[in-house]
């Protein structure tokens, strides 16, 4: 009894570990879109160029009106984008971020750049 | 008591020579081999370092079985394949980095007991036949691995990646590329020393399974398997049930080759579906016995001594055989001949001693009883 007992409780463990596993390396495929908008009747408009780091990978240079795929695993990401200003300065705008295990995200620059809500949506696979 | 006996020779000079023949014979092989590949001494270091990681969780998996008495475990290609279904599981799930490598471990296990168990129950019934049992062993249970992965993938097992599939809808495709898992064990943590580069992670993992190995065989299970591997009857009369020990030994090393394969095909960074699996067993059992390791006794400075000979071997035959004959394919050939040649002499080598063994220990038993019988008649 002890025994069967014991056998189960590692059998538990070990799914929970798959899952856990498989919820911290599950990869996501993250959009990163530097396109005109309209949210809720406000239209965001793509001005300039931006530098995207996602959880610190290598850098994405999103053009103005391009879109740009990179993956990162895990459920918690955070998102640095650098925007190149016409001035010839530059502007830095961090937020964090999580995803559910088959969620696919989509990044609006210039919402994200405005500082309003709305510049992530996310589609569940 | 029976290594002893084997070399009887009073010369300790010409003894050794006689118990490592195996492994100076490769020895004077590079030192002549070496030099005409024209490799530097950084690059064959490097690649030695690679091949190290690679390999010795394979050929360490081979010790328990040895220890238990089962000879070389052709069968380690069983726990490969569990590895193997492991690693595409982990593909279709999109895990990725070291979760993925430890996922891809947590579902070939399970694959693998069920392979060991099964391996440990013929091997069993076929007791002192074992290795080519297991060779044979393997040849069948690759048979049902390619129906579940040709036939059975995609359509009763699910899997939804496209990349993984062929083009008909089931089936996995004969390529499949690991570039989300390469090399991150090996870039868990590295140290440069100049142009060498250690994979110092990967080398406490393989540590931790050299002092697991070193703990196991001091363990009950670990002293059963030891008394069952120098005699079954013996054993059994001691209470141990031979059976379920070497059963066990089974599993435990098919296990070990399961995450030998993974740890393997991460530093590769690509499957070959089919046949990634194939050569596994051939080429850890030739390493284990470059190293001076016999069917009868193995041991963990063996694994490491004949990992490096044999790729070292592996590594400057092509080079050396264009230089020496202006064909790199004559290596190539060579590197064939070396795996599969020193395990038949191993082998042959094994049979010889034993013959030799068996023919001392008749001839003191002949002594003893003209002995005997004269003392009766003197007495």
């Amino acid at each position: 009894m002890k025994r069967n007992i014991i056998r189960v409780a590692l059998i538990i463990v070990l799914i929970a570990l798959g899952v856990g596993l498989y919820v911290l390396g599950r990869n996501h495929k993250i959009f990163i879109d530097n396109k005109d908008i309209v949210l809720a009747n406000v239209q965001y408009r793509s001005e300039n160029t931006f530098s995207v780091f996602i959880d610190g990978n290598e850098a994405v240079e999103v053009g103005k009106g391009k879109r740009k795929v990179v993956y990162s695993p895990g459920p918690w990401h955070t998102i640095i984008a650098i925007e190149k200003l016409p001035d010839g300065t530059t502007r830095e705008i961090i937020r964090k971020f999580s995803l559910a295990s088959r969620d696919t995200a989509i990044i609006n620059l210039p919402v994200l750049a405005s500082g309003n809500d709305g510049w992530l949506s996310i589609e569940g696979e | 008591m029976k290594e002893q006996s084997l070399t009887r020779a009073k010369n300790p000079l010409v003894r050794f020579a006689i118990s490592n023949a195996v492994p100076i014979l490769f020895v004077v092989l590079l030192i002549f081999a070496i030099p005409l590949s024209g490799f530097s001494s950084d690059y064959l270091i490097n690649e030695i370092i690679t091949r190290l990681g690679r390999n010795s969780f394979l050929v360490i998996s081979l010790l328990i079985p040895v220890m238990a008495g089962m000879g070389l475990n052709f069968g380690i290609v069983l726990g490969a394949m569990a590895g193997q279904m492991g690693l595409i599981f982990m593909l279709d799930w999109e895990v990725v980095g070291i979760p993925g490598v430890l996922l891809a471990m947590l579902i070939g296990t399970p694959i693998a007991i069920l392979l060991g168990l099964l391996a440990g129950t013929i091997l069993n019934r076929a007791k002192g036949r074992e290795m080519v049992t297991s060779i044979i062993l393997g040849f069948f249970i690759n048979g049902v691995y390619q129906l579940t992965i040709l036939y059975g993938m995609g359509s009763l097992i699910p899997i939804t990646s496209n990349k993984l599939l062929l083009p008909r809808g089931y089936g996995v495709r004969n390529a499949l590329d690991l570039l989300t898992i390469r090399k991150v064990m090996d870039n868990m943590w590295v140290m440069k020393i100049g142009n060498i580069s250690i994979p110092l992670g990967l080398f406490a993992i393989i540590a931790a399974l050299c002092v697991f190995v070193v703990w196991f065989t001091r363990t009950k299970l670990g002293q059963d398997m030891r008394a069952v591997g120098q005699d079954m009857q013996v054993a059994a009369t001691a209470g141990i049930n031979v059976d379920r020990t070497r059963t066990l030994s089974i599993i435990i090393s098919t296990v070990l080759a399961c995450f030998g394969q993974i740890i393997f095909l991460q530093n590769i960074g690509t499957i070959n579906t089919y046949n990634s699996h194939d050569q596994v067993g051939t080429f850890a059992i030739a390493a284990l016995l470059i190293g001076g390791a016999s069917v009868a006794k193995a041991t963990i400075p063996n694994v490491f001594i004949g990992i490096i000979l044999f790729h070292l071997t592996f590594i400057v035959a092509p080079r050396a055989g264009k230089e020496l004959l202006g064909q790199a394919q004559i290596g190539e050939f060579f590197r064939v001949f070396v795996s599969y040649g020193i395990i038949a002499i191993s082998l042959a080598l094994y049979a010889w001693r034993r013959r030799v063994e068996k023919e001392t220990e008749r001839r003191r038993a002949k002594a003893a009883i003209k002995a005997a019988m004269e003392d009766k008649v003197g007495g």
